[in-house]
């Protein structure tokens, strides 16, 4: 008793112990997450040239949002409904098979939203297009943003497919399965710069080692990386061999999370195989998939290295990223308030997702 | 061990050297003068087996460089 009283007086209660253990994180958490991020918000509402303000820090002005306008808007914009009719089917689509999925009780209802509101911007967005006379402010926004999406469209699903697939394979605890699955995981390790010059030599047409086996079967090199059409595949093929590591080592951790009793009962009914994986294995995976999905998304959202060491954005900005075109207006062109608009724009989409994946998440809790 | 678990680890052993063969070959590749890899990267074969000692002396065609393996 008296020594229970003695604690209390020179010990600190539990909320007051949790405080001080969690304050350094919260301080470091804040100097460089929170100030910096409304930091960026703050300085996205300024015409803020670094150059001059470096020199002169008062040498910038507050502009409201203006640097949003002159980013994602333009002269004369209007809304069409068939201006560009492939994005804007696939969000119909994507809205039709939301109401559909939860109509017939394959999606839940958060799932059902996200994908209906991700086909509602699909349809939504691409529609807007400059009109007579008229012309984005930033002629080279949208399309940068679409090339970014076009890549997180084959990246994601690139990765996804395969690790899953070679995760179902080398789920097991024999040698020769361990050896496969460090093969698979070695590229991972790699930082960005080795990768980008493994496979920028791999794709020369005169030097790569594809050059050589087209020549040697007869056919003429392909001009990976300064060919329109084939740079976003090479940037492609790179990121899938780079980053399907961590997504496999994913799977894999969700497959041994199911219970070997349901494999059994039905191997009983002679469900073994592709049948197991798809009648087992897949359902019993939809939230390592939702969260490998979307951490994907996140990640390839951010692609800078791959474009910028590879291609430098070319051919013709076919390669131009999202985070390559707010590194080049803050840094080359000292437009920092416009590339923090870019930035609060890309963070909005980040969020998005995130978003997305926390409902999914607790929904399915 | 059932027949099917050799057929798979042999089935997955083709993606898995081919996962391989971009490192393997950029190891080999660093085994290589820089002044002849400058030119061209067929002293090995396929790239990955060096098959020629690295010419000593300069003057040479891309074309015939393509060629010293052979392939």
């Amino acid at each position: 008793m008296a020594g229970d009283q003695r604690h209390k007086r020179r010990g600190l209660s539990q909320s007051q112990a949790a405080a001080v253990l969690l304050l350094p994180f919260l301080a470091v958490y804040g100097a460089f997450l929170i100030y910096p991020f409304f930091m960026g918000v703050w300085i996205s509402l300024h015409d803020w040239n670094l150059l001059a303000v470096a020199f002169n820090p008062g040498a910038k002005e507050f502009i409201g949002a203006e640097n949003y306008v002159r980013t994602l808007w333009g002269r004369n914009i209007e809304w069409g409904l068939f201006a560009s009719p492939v994005m804007q089917t696939v969000g119909v689509l994507g809205i039709g098979l939301a109401f559909l999925g939860y109509r017939q009780g394959r999606l839940t209802r958060a799932t059902a939203l996200a994908i209906g509101i991700a086909g509602a911007l699909f349809f939504l967005l691409p529609g807007f297009h400059p009109g007579e006379d008229g012309r984005w402010y930033d002629r080279r926004f949208w399309p940068t943003v679409g090339n970014t999406i076009l890549f997180v469209g084959l990246a994601v699903p690139g990765v996804t497919i395969t690790a899953l697939i070679l995760a179902a394979a080398l789920d097991g605890e024999t040698r020769a399965k361990a050896i496969l699955r460090t093969i698979f995981f070695l590229s991972q390790v790699l930082s960005v710069t080795v990768v980008t010059l493994i496979w920028q030599i791999m794709f020369s047409p005169r030097q790569g080692l594809i050059a050589n086996v087209t020549e040697a079967l007869g056919g003429s090199p392909i001009v990976w990386l300064t060919d329109q059409q084939f740079a976003m595949a090479a940037i492609v093929i790179t990121t899938v061999w780079w980053s399907l590591g961590i997504a496999m080592i994913l799977f894999l951790a969700g497959i041994q999370d199911i219970s070997k009793d349901i494999y059994e009962a039905a191997a009983i009914d002679d469900a073994r195989g592709v049948k197991a994986f798809w009648y087992i294995t897949l359902p019993n995976l939809k939230r390592t998939i939702t969260l490998v999905v979307v951490l994907q998304i996140i990640l390839h959202f951010q692609v800078f290295g791959q474009s910028h060491l590879m291609t430098q954005g070319g051919p013709n900005d076919s390669t131009q990223v999202l985070v390559r075109y707010i590194y080049q207006t803050a840094f080359r062109d000292s437009e920092l308030g416009k590339a923090s608009a870019m930035a609060v724009f890309l963070f909005v989409i980040m969020g998005a997702f995130s978003l997305v994946q926390f409902i999914v998440g607790r929904e399915e809790d | 061990m059932h027949r099917s678990y050799y057929w798979l680890i042999t089935a997955l052993s083709i993606p898995a050297f081919l996962w391989l063969i971009p490192t393997i070959w950029m190891v080999s590749l660093s085994f290589q003068p820089n002044e002849v890899l400058a030119r061209t990267t067929s002293t090995t074969a396929f790239g990955l087996i060096p098959c020629h000692s690295p010419p000593k002396t300069t003057p040479r065609s891309s074309v015939s460089d393509r060629r010293r393996c052979g392939f």
